[in-house]
């Protein structure tokens, strides 16, 4: 690099001061939103139609269908709601259409939507049905574990020390979340409202989903616009719910049964308006996330982010009176602590040419 | 068939024939997409090479300050290499 004069280094330094202070403003932003928008996805399990789906048969496959309709409308508004509003508003609706006719990228998000969709938001709909709302948030942090393992098979990344010992906090963390003996004292001796395995089975799901997805998705996010290629990811999400899913849980359930839970769903006007709400809250989420990065880096981004967990306590404490599990509380700030080791750099180890926000 | 790539990714490949300043890529891409005379794409398209930039894609080699020629006066100048991995990114999905 060639000399500059001490006024110029000084104007560039107080630059990106100023984009570090940003970058940490989107991304506690998005710990906040991320961590209230646990509200209504918990919420809408007390509100028809998944109020009633699992009074109308036995609990167990009530619940499960219930997750099943959570995860589809879920992808459904995501992928209209963002589309229409997100990729619209930003004005990259012909970046959506580059995007979307473009197979070599289309293809990464495709696999990183089945992993993101009915693997871990159908997975965490799952936990949060079976087990809470809680549980789900504090559980999906050990994807970052399942992600750098992935990265390491696939990419050959290598890990640092510094990685391994987050890895190994994280995973302790991970241990006091799930609580062995409790799991398997539930697994064994089911409480009467259902089978908590599907639970813990929804939690396995949504950790090695995201896990797969961020390694998926990130080369095609890579090299086009987030406002454009998320509403992409969501919109093949829900496509691929139509196409595959619903036939399924309609050979499933079979027709008369089917037909009534999507009436039930469609005519349901607080459910569909909670979901528009979840998609609008956590689908500002992932824009904010995506400012982020390039302000402060990827690691960093994501250490915040993780904040998420403690918000979505404190958020279900009040609004719906969840109480506060003194194990899930403890698990969750060393996962958050280990992903702090994983992922934290320093500010100088962050590579320039960021942007001022 | 070129032009019809996403611009973040029409941007990328304009670092396999040279080092580049972000305003040369910035101005590049506008002209080809008859943006030229607007704020919110100059801010958009600066932001994606910070982001090619912060996913490894493109390294910086050299920043300065603006004279008020490209941006605005006073602001952050980045020159641009495209690494290895970026040009695998290329060569994979957008040929």
């Amino acid at each position: 690099m060639s000399e500059l004069t001490a006024d110029k280094a000084a104007i560039i330094s107080a630059q990106k001061k100023a984009r570090v202070k940003w970058g940490f403003i989107w991304a506690l932003l998005t710990a906040v939103m991320w961590g209230i928008g646990y509200v209504p996805l918990q919420a809408i399990w007390g509100i028809e139609p998944l109020s009633v789906l699992y009074n109308f048969e036995n609990p167990d496959s009530g619940y499960l269908v219930g997750s099943y309709l959570d995860a589809f409308v879920q992808a459904m508004m995501f992928g209209l709601i963002l589309t229409a509003v997100w990729a619209g508003a930003t004005g990259k609706l012909r970046e959506y259409k580059r995007v979307i006719t473009n197979r070599k990228i289309l293809k990464w998000l495709f696999f990183g939507a089945l992993c993101g969709g009915p693997m871990a938001i159908f997975g965490s709909a799952l936990a949060t049905g079976y087990i809470g709302a809680t549980f789900a948030a504090s559980v999906s942090l050990l994807s970052c574990v399942v992600g750098a393992l992935v990265a390491r098979v696939f990419n050959h990344e290598k890990f640092s020390i510094k990685a391994i010992i987050g890895i190994v906090v994280i995973v302790v963390g991970g241990v006091i979340i799930l609580n062995p003996t409790d799991m398997i004292d539930n697994i064994l001796h089911p409480a009467s409202d259902g089978n908590v395995l599907l639970g813990y089975l929804g939690a396995f799901m949504s950790v090695i989903g995201w896990g797969i997805e961020g390694n998926l998705s990130i080369r095609a996010l890579n090299i086009t616009d987030a406002d454009a290629s998320l509403p992409v990811r969501f919109f093949i999400e829900f496509v691929f719910w139509c196409i595959i899913m619903l036939p399924l849980l309609l050979v499933i359930v079979g027709p008369d049964k089917f037909f009534d839970c999507m009436a039930q769903t469609f005519s349901s006007v607080p459910f569909l308006f909670w979901m528009a709400v979840c998609a609008l809250s956590l689908g500002f989420c992932y824009a904010a996330q995506y400012k982020a990065f390039p302000l402060i880096g990827v690691g960093r981004t994501l250490c915040l982010c993780n904040m998420y967990v403690p918000v979505s306590m404190i958020a279900l404490f009040i609004f719906l009176g969840q109480p506060l599990n003194i194990l899930l509380v403890v698990g969750s700030v060393i996962a958050i602590a280990g992903t702090f080791v994983m992922y934290w750099e320093r500010g100088n180890e962050v590579s320039g040419g960021e942007v001022d926000g | 068939m070129a032009k019809e790539l996403p611009m973040k990714s029409r941007m990328l490949m304009y670092f396999e024939n040279r080092d580049m300043w972000d305003y040369e890529a910035v101005d590049a891409i506008l002209k080809e997409e008859g943006l030229s005379d607007s704020e919110y794409w100059r801010f958009t398209a600066r932001f994606w090479l910070a982001e090619l930039s912060i996913s490894g894609l493109l390294e910086p080699l050299e920043e300065d300050v603006d004279d008020g020629s490209h941006f605005a006066p006073g602001k952050m100048i980045s020159k641009y290499r495209l690494t290895e991995y970026g040009l695998q990114a290329i060569d994979s999905m957008l040929r």
